[in-house]
């Protein structure tokens, strides 16, 4: 065979690949939203739950995902942008970032029930918080971790070593250097980051189980349980309660991860051109 | 004889176990240019990293021997290392602008050192381009982004940023290497009249450079300071028969 042949072949099985990758993603994203967009209403939207999900509506697990996203994103995203500014400004290169940068893989391998039966050991009973927005916010808040810290870390390394020098040049600080130079620089990086975590906070199901339980009602503090749109929507699905609020949920679901996604990569982009 | 501003004596600097000065002792007069000439990796940057201490953000490095300003030691433990870099300005042979506007580049140091009144910043600006050159060439357009600017123009911009934090030396990295002749040319004039107001030390890989701005030249081989004198002197007469095959193109 000569090599233009193969070529050919190559391009084709690629494109291949390529098609059916994207179709896949768009009939589930079609079906889903087919589904369920029928039955999405204002009245859906804003409505409690009634019949354990029959009727009615999830206004309480809109409530509840939002909380659960805010309050796990200000708890993680301080400790992960910290911890990564700390092992690329503040430390060199030895055996214990080595470690730390390690284990912070692997914890990001963890299954998510792993992590549901940390904080439901841990935040539900040894701290007694009870199943809670608080509880399943700081669970997901040491699942969000490995993410911000790894992806933080990859958007400082990538700030030019040179804007450092010229800070320090000038007479400013390492916090200076930080604060001033390198995370506005790194600041779409560890957005991407922070948005990636968040989606996985959003569609998080095993873990809030566990922790933030799965009441039916409008969570009115922290230590209120509360369930999310994701574990509604497992919840209706597997007993059969009722699928077509299951869908109904789920394209509510999609849509909102759509509309953080959209959003935050138009700030981004805005930002970047501000900076550049 | 020039007042004395930097005396350096019996300097070593080692990385981890391999010594890249040695011994090195020299003074550097007030308002002089001083040239420091010599083939790639004989000391010279690092020389210039020991004076404002950013050497000490590179791991393993090592100091031994005096560093002294104003005739006092920059390596004692109660000597503030960013004041010291204040005082010491260092320009890179690649322009660093930082990714925002003209102005903003030369408002940036001020600003880390608690100045935010704007027209205080403009005036700073202001001052600072016209005695790099570079007013004239961006005075109607200090909210563009300094990226923006030519290779040359980056360099100027960067020589007056240095310039907005009132040092009284200032460090040339070779700062013309990657320039073409007509950008060099306005960098050598601009360093001319800087000296009028500074001490300057600058590095270049060029011989020329050297003999047409400085007032004196040192001459550096494998981390160690061979020649030092009168720059015409120097280039005419050399003492050492190595600083004579160095700079006639023998080696290096």
């Amino acid at each position: 065979m000569n090599p233009k042949f193969i070529q050919k072949i190559a391009s084709v099985a690629l494109g291949t690949a390529m098609l059916v990758t994207l179709s896949v993603l768009i009939f589930i994203i079609f079906y889903i939203l087919y589904q369920g967009l029928p039955i999405v209403s204002m009245e859906f939207l804003t409505t409690p739950i009634r019949d354990m999900g029959k009727s009615g509506g999830i206004f309480p697990t809109i409530i509840s995902t939002f909380y659960l996203a805010f309050l796990s994103i200000c708890i993680a995203a301080p400790l992960g942008i910290g911890t990564a500014v700390f092992l690329t400004e503040y430390t060199r290169e030895n055996t214990v970032t080595r470690v730390i940068r390690f284990t912070t893989d692997c914890l990001a391998g963890i299954p998510s029930i792993i992590f549901g039966l940390f904080g439901f050991v841990f935040f539900v009973i040894y701290l007694g918080f009870g199943w809670s927005i608080l509880a399943g916010s700081l669970t997901l808040a040491t699942m969000m971790l490995p993410t911000i810290i790894r992806t933080s870390e990859e958007a400082i390394r990538a700030v030019p070593e040179g804007f450092r020098e010229v800070t320090y040049g000038l007479g400013g600080s390492k916090w200076q250097s930080v604060t001033e130079i390198v995370l506005p620089k790194a600041f779409p990086g560890i957005l991407t980051g922070i948005i990636l975590s968040m989606g996985r906070a959003v569609s998080e199901t095993a873990a809030l189980i566990f922790t933030a339980g799965m009441s039916l009602h409008t969570p009115v503090s922290v230590l209120s349980s509360g369930r999310s749109m994701a574990v509604h929507f497992y919840t209706i699905a597997r007993e059969g309660i009722s699928l077509q609020m299951a869908f109904g949920t789920a394209a509510v679901l999609i849509v909102t991860i759509s509309i953080i996604n959209i959003s935050s990569y138009l700030l981004m982009h805005k930002y970047m051109r501000k900076y550049a | 004889m020039l007042k004395v501003k930097i005396k350096v004596d019996n300097l070593n600097v080692y990385y981890g176990n391999k010594q890249v000065i040695k011994d090195v002792n020299m003074n550097v007069s007030d308002h002089e240019i001083l040239s420091i000439i010599g083939p790639s990796k004989s000391g010279k940057s690092t020389l210039l990293h020991v004076i404002n201490r950013l050497i000490d953000n590179v791991p393993g490095a090592k100091v031994t021997g005096q560093v002294c300003i104003d005739g006092k030691n920059i390596y004692l433990d109660s000597v503030n290392v960013n004041d010291l870099r204040k005082k010491v300005g260092i320009i890179f042979a690649t322009p660093v602008p930082l990714p925002m506007s003209i102005f903003n580049n030369l408002a940036y140091g001020p600003r880390l050192h608690g100045i935010t009144n704007r027209e205080k910043l403009l005036d700073i600006a202001e001052n600072c381009l016209r005695a790099s050159s570079l007013w004239d060439e961006v005075k109607s357009r200090l909210d563009m982004s300094a990226l923006r600017l030519s290779g040359g123009q980056q360099q100027r911009l960067c020589l007056a940023r240095a310039l907005t934090v009132e040092p009284e030396i200032i460090l040339f990295d070779e700062p013309c290497s990657g320039l073409d002749p007509i950008s060099t040319s306005k960098v050598e004039s601009t360093m001319r009249e800087l000296k009028k107001n500074y001490t300057l030390i600058l590095i270049t890989n060029n011989t020329k450079q050297a003999a047409r701005v400085s007032d004196r030249t040192a001459f550096f081989l494998f981390g160690e300071l061979i020649e030092i004198g009168e720059t015409k002197r120097l280039f005419t007469a050399p003492k050492d028969k190595r600083t004579k095959d160095y700079i006639t193109g023998k080696f290096g």
